[in-house]
């Protein structure tokens, strides 16, 4: 069988031109679909895409196995697809077994599989711009744009489809019974909430919430909103606010930079700077969304180090709840800084410059 | 022909051991040399052609002259500027990307660029394209680490770490002609093509008028190897286009009174295409720029008596630059950005000599900067600064001594929004040169200067990210050398060798600190730069008609971060710093044709601040030969040059992700009459 897959890999290699070296992945019990992978991952693998720094082309995707079973590689991207990821990952989730990453400065999206290795792209054009945040439904991504556009592209084929007019600057992007929920901040200049039905697909509703929202999740059928709530820079009040897709209406329930979901309870970080010693003070929450309580106690128990530490990233393993916090300062590689769902910390690893996103496969 | 191939063997043998300190050579037979007046080596000050730094003064300066920027094929100022040792020259690549110069790391904004004897300011970014300046009437380049010695100067030369000053040419008219016409023309390759013309006019007795204009042009879309793992593919720098129309006029008279008085026009336009950093896979790129700048300049210089002399200076300058980026992402699908920059300038500098060996002199700036912008809300701030100059230099036999104390008051005012405190501080400098024996041109020197930079307008006050709390910027600099002038060979016309070593801290050095959502400009940041330059030049009459010049340079630069302990980068080399730097260069001038031959190499280097092996790029050397030749008939001159730049075709970034262009070639042809 080894030696099969051996000659088949050298097969590949000669044809195609590309330098493969093996296809390993063959002869172990992995459901998963690795083919083309150059390293043999554990079935438990944790990608976090690395954001990089402004037009260095460093955007990056480091592995990390959850179970210790092999090193962290610092660009897995890099390593399966002998290319870079390219300059500014800005997003990335699972869907249906393979992964997609949105790559803001090389303005295209990718199809990955479960190790990374790239199957398809879409480069957008220059009238569609650039992409923002996804999210999968039905096969489709949906993909915010610049444009002030949501596009809708086929999740096997990465085939544009058509594309809905939202708001200026479209940022974060949910689904929720039927519906696309997505925020505009207009780069400070936005306050909507666009509305667009998944299954016309034809047209946006647009609700005023407040200034400059960037971030949305769906917990226990709610919605929560995050954003700088403001375009006065120097005092933006950061408000993550809960809101009512019924009523159309908002509360706000604390503020906030960070948020992540799990078991319909909402997890938020906010942070302040002090710009007399440049250092970051956090003062976590949750709340949760069934019962509608907000618990103002910290969930995880920061090392020292992150206490001071400028977030990037708050994600959970949607599996075991396990918390992944990046840290960093967007000009050396950043941190993340793992603890277990009852908040005591399990260690950290270094990822690349500005953590952004995570993805868990199990 | 036997002499001339032990000649061009020795010239070989030079070359190799370029900075080494020369070997014991064979002597060679004394030859007759037809620049040997001309590199005069009894005087203190050595006036030779190919002499790229001055021996006697305290602080290093280095010099590079017209003749060296023709007959080496140097391309603009910063391909000029690299050549001096220390420099670190910022080059966004090809003819309209923007080239700034830092003096040994303190950073470009600590670096003054003088234009004949007035800064030349941007009190918005801080930073001077030196890029923009022609090199076509550029007489002579000089740096100054520290400052240099004149004591005639305005307080503002005293007030940076370095000086890059460019003086351009003065109007001399041989065989009693009273005017001068030049016509000039370069073309190249990337649709290159720069006309130039100028009028030298005697107007009377005391007055004369120079004039220059130029227009230049370029597609500038030049190719590159772009590598990127398995994908090397050939691509092209798109949207690189520029023209720009420069022009000149100078008046120069001289009073019955012996009293002289300069009076300078200047207009620049520009239109560029910004190709941006290579972005993969989305070769997109559509921000233009357009530059205008105007100033007019006067200078009047008086010596009422040997011990007192005057010199005042007047400027206004107006500069205006409109960017625009054409993307779906703005309202309207464009940004436009306008931004409106003036300054009003007077100084003042009395020279005092009240004994032998004893100078001093004052000398007091007062200026106004405005900046307008098209931003919303924007500040329209407007900066009021004095300078004042104490200077004293004592010479007590073989031993000088220089002094300056600089006090700075500041003060700004804004349409809205905070307004930052006013700035006073005490900026001096010492230096001390010493010459040990007394028939020996050889001088210990050391140099001390404490200097700062105020905030720019951005840092102040730019979109989200400005901050009126900044404090200035500090720089202070030790330098200790050796120079050493003189003629160790029968063979050579001199030798001319410096050696500096130096140490600089940059605290509270102004950087865009992030925070979790917000970026700020901070006080944020300590730097500790250990260094040493290197430099020689020599000259070698090979045969009676036949001379070869050699200069180069070596730097060594250890230039860390200390800014935060806990950081990953602490103690890392900042980016885009090379460990070696140096460059060496060879004309040679022959009754037949004239050739220049240069090399510029840098080591490998980071162009992030963490020393991990991703962010390494690779160093580079390169090479640029130059053929040249002058004709004459009666009255008129013909010269014609050709230039081959990167001669060996080598792929290099200065700024990672900014390609340098491959070989390229120029022609120009200069008919002077």
């Amino acid at each position: 069988m080894k030696l099969k897959s051996l000659f088949f890999g050298t097969l590949c290699m000669l044809m195609l031109g590309v330098s493969f070296t093996s296809c390993s992945d063959d002869d172990d019990d992995s459901k998963k679909n690795d083919e083309g992978s150059k390293v043999e991952l554990p079935e438990n693998r944790v990608y976090i895409l690395n954001m990089g720094s402004y037009q260095k082309n460093n955007a990056g995707i480091t592995f990390y196995a959850p179970n210790k079973s092999l090193d962290v590689i610092d660009d897995i991207f890099f390593k399966q697809n002998n290319a870079k990821l390219g300059d500014a990952g800005q997003d990335m989730i699972s869907y249906n077994n393979h992964i997609y990453v949105a790559v803001y400065g090389s303005k295209y999206i990718t199809k990955l599989n479960e190790a990374c290795v790239e199957l398809k792209r879409y480069e957008f054009t220059d009238e569609q711009g650039q992409p923002r945040c996804m999210v999968a439904e039905n096969g489709k991504i949906y993909v915010t744009l610049t444009s002030g556009n949501v596009a809708r592209l086929d999740a096997n084929t990465l085939a544009f489809e058509k594309m809905v007019a939202v708001g200026k600057n479209p940022e974060g992007i949910i689904e929720e019974d039927g519906k696309l929920y997505l925020v505009n901040s207009g780069f400070g200049y936005d306050n909507r909430l666009s509305i667009i039905d998944i299954n016309t697909f034809d047209k946006a509703e647009n609700i005023e919430i407040f200034q400059n929202p960037e971030k949305i999740l769906e917990a226990g059928d709610k919605l929560f909103i995050q954003g700088y709530g403001s375009n006065d820079y120097n005092n933006y009040p950061y408000p993550v606010v809960l809101f009512d897709p019924t009523t159309k209406t908002y509360k706000e329930i604390g503020k906030g930079v960070y948020m992540a979901e799990h078991d319909d309870i909402v997890y938020v970080i906010y942070s302040e700077t002090n710009y007399a010693d440049n250092t970051s003070t956090h003062t976590l929450y949750s709340y949760n969304a069934k019962t509608n309580e907000k618990v103002e106690k910290a969930f995880v128990q920061m090392p020292e180090k992150l206490k001071t530490s400028i977030i990037t990233m708050l994600s959970i393993n949607p599996e075991n709840g396990d918390f992944y916090i990046g840290a960093g300062d967007y000009t050396t590689n950043g941190d993340i800084y793992r603890f277990k769902k009852d908040g005591t910390f399990i260690e950290k690893f270094e990822c690349g410059i500005d953590p952004k996103a995570a993805v868990f496969i199990d | 022909m036997k002499g001339n191939n032990q000649a061009y063997k020795l010239w070989l043998c030079l070359l190799c051991s370029f900075l080494l300190l020369p070997f014991d050579m064979q002597a060679q037979e004394k030859r007759d040399s037809i620049t040997g007046k001309v590199h005069s080596i009894e005087n203190v000050i050595v006036t030779a052609r190919r002499t790229p730094n001055k021996v006697t003064t305290g602080s290093p300066v280095q010099l590079i002259n017209k003749e060296d920027i023709k007959n080496l094929g140097l391309q603009n100022m910063a391909d000029a500027v690299r050549r001096f040792a220390g420099t670190n020259v910022r080059d966004y690549g090809g003819i309209g990307g923007l080239k700034t110069v830092s003096v040994r790391n303190l950073g470009a904004a600590h670096t003054a660029v003088s234009y004949d004897g007035v800064v030349v300011s941007n009190s918005q970014a801080g930073q001077i394209d030196i890029g923009r300046f022609s090199l076509d009437n550029v007489s002579s380049l000089s740096l100054a680490i520290g400052q240099d010695e004149n004591l005639l100067q305005p307080a503002r030369l005293y007030a940076s770490a370095g000086v890059l000053s460019i003086e351009t040419e003065k109007p001399v008219f041989e065989n009693g002609k009273s005017s001068l016409s030049q016509i000039q023309i370069r073309g190249g390759a990337f649709g290159y093509i720069a006309p130039s013309i100028r009028r030298w006019q005697k107007l009377g007795e005391h007055t004369s008028l120079s004039a220059d204009a130029s227009f230049m042009r370029a597609d500038g879309n030049y190719p590159f190897t772009l590598e990127n793992g398995k994908y090397i593919t050939q691509e092209k720098r798109n949207n690189s286009d520029i023209h720009t129309w420069q022009g000149e006029a100078n008046l120069f008279h001289t009073f019955h009174d012996e009293s002289t008085l300069d009076v300078k026009a200047y207009y620049f336009y520009s239109e560029r295409g910004l190709p941006g950093a290579v972005i993969l896979y989305n070769p997109k790129a559509e921000e233009r720029l357009w530059d205008e700048n105007f100033f007019t300049q006067a200078r009047y210089k008086k010596t009422f008596s040997p011990k007192w002399t005057l010199q005042a200076q007047a400027k206004f300058n107006h500069s205006w630059n409109k960017y625009e980026d054409t993307d779906v992402k703005y309202e309207n699908g464009k940004q436009t950005d306008i931004n409106r920059q003036d300054e009003y300038y007077l100084s003042a500098t009395v020279l005092y000599q009240p004994v032998k060996g004893l100078e001093l002199s004052l000398a007091q700036d007062g200026f106004i900067n405005t900046l307008h912008t098209n931003i919303n809300d924007s500040p329209n701030p407007v900066r009021y600064s004095s300078l004042t100059a104490l200077n004293a230099r004592y010479q007590w036999g073989r031993i000088k001594l220089s002094g300056t104390l600089v006090g700075t008051f500041i003060t700004e005012e804004v349409k809205a929004g905070n307004t930052p405190d006013d700035r006073k501080r005490l900026s001096p400098t010492l230096s001390v040169s010493i010459q040990p024996w007394k028939k020996e041109q050889l001088y210990v020197r050391t140099m001390y200067k404490n200097t700062f930079r105020v905030p720019t307008f951005n840092d102040l006050y730019y979109l989200r990210i400005g901050n009126t709390s900044l404090r200035p910027e500090k720089a202070r600099e030790y330098n200790i050398g050796v120079t050493w002038n003189g003629k160790p060979f029968s063979f050579t016309d001199f030798l001319s060798v410096t050696l500096d070593g130096y140490y600089n801290e940059v605290t509270d050095k102004i950087v865009a600190f992030p925070s979790t959502y917000v970026w700020k400009m901070q006080n944020y940041g300590t730097v500790h730069i250990t260094g040493l330059d290197a430099t020689m030049a020599t000259s070698i009459p090979v045969c009676p008609n036949i001379n070869v010049g050699l200069s180069g340079n070596y730097s060594w630069q250890k230039a860390i971060d200390m800014t935060n302990p806990d950081a990953k980068n602490y103690k890392d080399q900042l980016p885009y710093t090379p460990q070696h730097s140096g460059n060496a260069s060879t004309t040679i001038e022959t009754p037949w044709i004239n050739v220049g031959y240069s090399l510029t190499g840098v080591s490998e280097r980071y162009y992030m601040a963490q020393n991990i092996p991703v962010n390494k790029i690779d160093g580079y050397v390169e090479h640029t030969a130059t053929l040249w030749r002058e004709f004459t008939m009666k009255d008129c001159h013909l010269r014609l040059q050709a230039e081959v730049i990167n001669l060996t075709d080598k792929q290099y970034d200065v700024i990672k992700y900014y390609p340098m262009p491959g070989r390229s070639w120029r022609i120009m042809g200069v008919l002077r009459f």
